[in-house]
């Protein structure tokens, strides 16, 4: 297994993943707009003939509204389920959080989550040190509602 | 849109004031995409000069964004028919050529535009957009230059000026361009407290290091980064550029320092482990495994040092570390052990290694409750393993039985454990993999659904079922398994397109394709060429988005990519059955295979027939016209509602035409459409056989001899013992000494190649009988050669080929490679008529064999039985509340339901 950040050219292979592990997809063009405005901050887990089984794709919020406390947001995040219970998902954030910290002074990271999914709502809050901070009726395509989650930066990294 | 400069113009293009102010606001409307408030004032203008040539651009230019593509380029051409000398004009012309994405086009409407207006701004970036993106790479360099002339203020000036410099490898005037602006930067406002980074300029150093590199200064660049370390954040990549930089300079503790520090970082990169062992020099065995020993200690969490570990023990010390390994795997419940220690297995002696540890686990867990094997008084005190870690080690071994080709034993591992456990998703997904691999594909979809019916908010596993029941040319079930997880107001098949989703439309064109259903499979094919096209056109908005953001290095990677992406799998893939498909319907047109055709002509005259045939193929022609003129005319009255329906709306993207796959299928000259994918093959997947196989068949066909050379130069270049080589070879040969080549230069330059590939006797070409027998000799325990060795006798000798097909339909467990594929493949090309007329009862007597070689695939079977054996279906086809028993227990029946499914196709 590689951990490492993801370049250009894993672009194609992150959508991949994410169209056989997710219900929310993207076309590629998003995926290039996330590795081309803050390449720092997106990595790849590929196994030993250089597929990809897990991602984390990742921005800054960078809105400038009333939110001015510069911070991370995790747009998606998935493994593969033939590659679970390897601590994947964990050893992703760590690397992206670290690298929201040194690269743009982030203080927090925020994702969203379906209130139904129980699984991932685990995971964020017992492994991966997130707090649900608010709930965003209707953020899916769907209707179904969002939680919106964060996790501190400044002190988790620096341990 | 810059505006007009009135003095310039003739008399009868200028505006009055009150109309040259209405042509402003025009403008600005246009920018704001407030659509029908432009067009009302390009109506104001033109009710009192309807001749105003710019006025007429601008009205074409909204209309193109409201979707109104033929209203709008003639409202263009009469806007330039105008006023020619009008730069406005011509650059809306370009703008219009832009949104066609007919970039040359574009190109040149741009330098009108220039001639007319030298120094505009706007037009200039617009070019430098198009040259960049057609990688006119002078072009580009001689717009940045006029761009920098223009604006030396800016930072994206000095910046686009060193980049054109860089891609054309000119790394010295790129790093004068890209220092000198840095030296201006020194005197930098000192960072704020409330915005302590800089990353833009941060990236702007990363950038300029990236150049030094790339022109070999290693020492420049080392000395660039020390110096700037402190303004750049990414510590990352600062620390991945210096180990390089050591390495190279040949100080290697220092390399190591930084190493080290990157494995602290993430232990997870197996590349820095061994970048450390390049590093410290590491070759002996006894060094190597100490330095990992205090890796893994240090780093009790990692599992990168330990696989590492696992790859060179060898004997005992590996039994030790492969035993460890794997208990806890099982202990943990590990569902990717089997995949992450897979490639020990290519190493034959540690496969029995990894066997008997497997087999003592089992015996001692079912014994003892323990991995290891326990005396009386130990097994008193001893701490019993979890149930669990029985069921994962069963999981396991059906992974390693399978793995091994011992089918039936991975069987009755699976079943054990889901007869255990029947609630583990992974043991069903697992079961219907054995049965795809024993070419049981209907019964393999059956318990991936019931895999899937267990979980069905993932999605994982929802895929894993879409696929297989594609596997198993059920494509609507396919398409209802998917539809789970699309959008609910398309269809599945038009969301997947839209998510450029390719694996799928992959498992479509190959499922097509073994229908026969070719014009479908070809439109898939045709689908993900155009997502590749999209691709491309993604980077458009890049080029000035990576300037203005100084995204720098990942740009430059990003132009990189895409100057081979069509290098990637997923297009390979599609154009290899693309072009499979194209040689399949000129050797068969479509035509020719219909029944109905057939039988008809069957009691017709030559002449009769083949003014049948002229009268069908004219009347296809007809009711295909007619119905593109259907589609074309719904088309517009789409376009037409939509565009009435959203007037201010976003800018459409370019509407495609509709593939259609009958065309596709009844196309007139497929070798010529085979280009449209051998081609971009060849440029990017050229260390692929298959490609150059491809190549051959085409040329072949077509009588391009120099090609066809090429390609077998190039297949003996990647794999000289490939059997495939031999076949093309023998045909070249063949067709050269039948049809003898007129041109005595090319002969000449053909037979002094051929003396390469040891077929000449002195100077005359063997025979290829005679070479034919030799490549037998030599190769009469490979299957995949003997199969093309028999394609050769049949040329040879077309009108017998009872010797050419008992060769290949022999059958003998000492051939290396007897396996289910290979097999499968003879099969289907014995069907398919490449070895010419074949009695039924010969091919009977082959399939039988083979049945009995491999009694679940489908494709030896014999027709539906009578008896409907329920047992081998999960549960819930069954209709049955208990686990299905093992597989060996109905091992001797013969499945019916296969058959009865595949008939429901």
């Amino acid at each position: 297994m590689i951990i490492r950040n993801a370049t250009p050219e894993d672009l194609i292979n992150m959508q991949h993943c994410n169209l056989l592990c997710l219900p929310e997809n993207y076309q590629l063009k998003y995926y290039f707009y996330h590795g081309l405005s803050w390449p720092q901050l997106s990595y790849v887990a590929e196994d030993d003939s250089g597929k990809i089984v897990g991602y984390v794709l990742a921005k800054m919020e960078d809105d400038g509204g009333e939110d001015t406390i510069p911070h991370g947001h995790i747009t998606s995040l998935a493994v593969r389920r033939t590659h679970r219970r390897l601590g994947l998902a964990q050893k992703l954030m760590e690397q992206a959080s670290r690298a929201m910290v040194e690269n743009f002074n982030a203080k927090y990271v925020s994702l969203h989550v379906r209130v139904s999914n129980r699984a991932a709502l685990h995971l964020y809050q017992n492994a991966l040190g997130f707090a649900i901070h608010d709930r965003d009726p209707r953020y899916y395509a769907d209707g179904e509602d969002a939680f919106s989650m964060r996790r501190e930066l400044t002190l988790a990294t620096k341990a | 849109m810059s505006s007009t400069n009135q003095s310039t113009q003739p008399a009868s293009q200028q505006l009055p004031t009150r109309e040259n102010s209405q042509f402003k606001k025009l403008v600005r409307f246009y920018e704001q995409k407030q659509y029908k408030k432009g067009l009302s004032c390009t109506k104001e203008i033109l009710k009192k000069f309807p001749n105003h040539g710019e006025t007429l651009a601008m009205k074409g230019l909204i209309l193109n964004s409201m979707g109104r593509k033929e209203e709008s380029l003639e409202n263009i051409r009469n806007g330039i028919k105008n006023n020619f000398t009008s730069h406005v004009v011509w650059h809306v012309y370009g703008l219009w050529q832009r949104s066609e994405r007919k970039y040359d086009e574009a190109i040149k409407a741009y330098k009108r535009a220039l001639q007319c207006e030298k120094d505009s701004l706007t037009i200039l970036r617009d070019l430098s957009l198009l040259q960049i993106q057609m990688r006119d790479l002078d072009g580009y360099k001689e717009t940045r230059h006029q761009l920098f002339n223009l604006k030396p203020g800016q930072r994206q000036s000095w910046v686009g000026f060193a980049m054109s410099y860089h891609l054309l490898g000119d790394y010295d005037m790129a790093q004068s361009v890209l220092e000198e602006f840095r030296k201006t930067q020194q005197d930098r406002p000192a960072l704020s407290p409330d915005k302590p980074f800089d990353i833009e300029h941060s990236e702007y150093l990363l950038y300029q290091n990236f150049v030094l590199r790339e022109s070999g200064q290693y020492e420049d660049a080392l000395r660039h980064i020390q110096v700037h370390e402190k303004d750049i954040y990414n510590k990352l990549t600062i620390a991945e550029i210096k180990y390089d930089l050591y390495m190279r300079l040949g100080t290697n503790d220092r390399a190591e320092t930084i190493l080290r520090d990157l494995i602290e970082r993430n232990t997870e990169n197996k590349k820095y482990y061994h970048m450390l062992e390049k590093c410290l020099q590491v070759t002996d065995i006894n060094d190597k495994t100490k330095l990992y020993e205090n890796l893994i200690e240090k780093y009790p969490r990692a599992d990168a040092p330990k696989q590492i570990t696992l790859h060179f023990l060898t004997g005992e010390s590996f039994a030790k570390a492969i035993g460890s390994y794997l208990q806890k795997g099982f202990q943990k419940g590990v569902p990717s052990l089997f995949q992450s220690v897979k490639s020990l297995y290519a190493t034959s002696e540690k496969v029995p290694i990894i066997d008997a540890l497997l087999r003592t686990y089992l015996s001692n867990l079912t014994k003892y409750g323990t991995f290891e094997t326990l005396s009386d008084t130990e097994n008193l005190t001893a701490e019993v393993e979890p149930a669990t870690s029985l069921l994962w080690l069963q999981y396991y071994l059906a992974q390693h039985y399978d793995y091994l080709g011992e089918i039936n034993k991975a069987f009755q591992y699976i079943n054990q454990a889901i007869c255990d456990t029947p609630t583990l998703v992974e043991l069903y997904m697992f079961k219907a993999k054995i049965f795809k691999h024993a070419g049981d594909y209907q019964t393999a979809a059956s318990w991936m659904d019931e895999a899937q019916s267990m979980d069905t908010a993932d999605r994982f596993v929802n895929c894993k079922c879409t696929k297989y029941f594609l596997r198993a040319n059920q494509i609507n079930t396919a398409l209802e398994i998917a539809g789970k997880f699309t959008r609910e107001n398309s269809s599945p098949a038009d969301y997947l397109r839209e998510m450029q989703c390719m694996w799928f439309e992959l498992g479509m064109a190959r499922a097509y394709r073994r229908l026969k259903r070719y014009g479908e499979a070809l439109k898939k094919c045709h689908e993900i060429d155009r997502h590749f096209q999209e691709f491309m056109d993604d980077q458009f908005d890049f080029h000035s988005y990576c300037l203005r953001k100084m995204v720098l290095c990942a740009y430059v990677d990003m132009l990189n990519l895409e100057d081979h992406i069509k290098g990637h799998r997923f297009f390979r893939q599609a154009a290899e059955i693309a072009v499979e498909i194209y040689i399949r319907l000129y050797d068969h047109p479509v035509s020719e295979q219909d029944d109905d055709t057939n039988n008809t002509l069957a009691n017709m005259s030559a002449a009769e027939a083949k003014k049948h045939k002229n009268k069908l193929r004219k009347q296809q022609l007809r009711e295909q016209q007619e119905k593109q003129k259907l589609m074309e005319a719904e088309r517009r009255k789409k376009e037409f509602q939509r565009s009435r329906n959203k007037e201010d709306a976003e800018e459409e993207k370019v509407k495609e035409e509709e593939i259609v796959a009958e065309k596709l299928e009844h196309c007139e000259k497929p070798l010529e459409e085979a280009m449209r994918f051998l081609q971009p093959l060849e440029d990017f997947s050229g260390n692929f056989i298959q490609t150059h196989y491809l190549g051959f068949e085409v040329y072949y066909r077509r009588k391009k001899h120099l090609l066809m050379l090429r390609c077998l130069k190039r297949m003996k270049k990647i794999d000289a013992n490939n059997a495939k080589l031999h076949s093309c070879l023998m045909k070249f040969l063949k067709l050269v000494e039948t049809e003898p080549i007129a041109d005595e230069r090319i002969r000449t330059l053909i037979e002094d190649e051929l003396k390469t590939f040891g077929v000449k006797q002195g100077d005359s070409t063997k025979n290829i009988e005679e070479l034919n027998e030799e490549f037998i000799k030599n190769h009469s325990n490979s299957l995949s050669h003997r199969a093309e060795a028999a394609k050769i006798m049949f040329l040879i000798n077309p009108t017998n080929n009872v010797k050419a097909i008992e060769f290949l339909t022999t059958l003998d467990s000492n051939f290396s490679d007897q396996n289910l594929k290979i097999c499968t493949s003879i099969y289907e090309d014995i069907q398919a008529g490449d070895y010419g007329l074949i009695e039924s009862s010969t091919l009977e007597k082959y399939r039988l064999e083979c049945n009995r070689h491999w009694p679940q695939a489908n494709l030896f079977q014999v027709n539906p039985t009578s008896t409907f054996d329920q047992s081998l279906l999960p549960p819930s086809y069954a209709s049955l509340s208990n686990p299905p028993p093992p597989y060996s227990s109905c091992d001797s029946q013969t499945n019916g339901n296969a058959t009865v499914l595949l008939k429901q196709n």
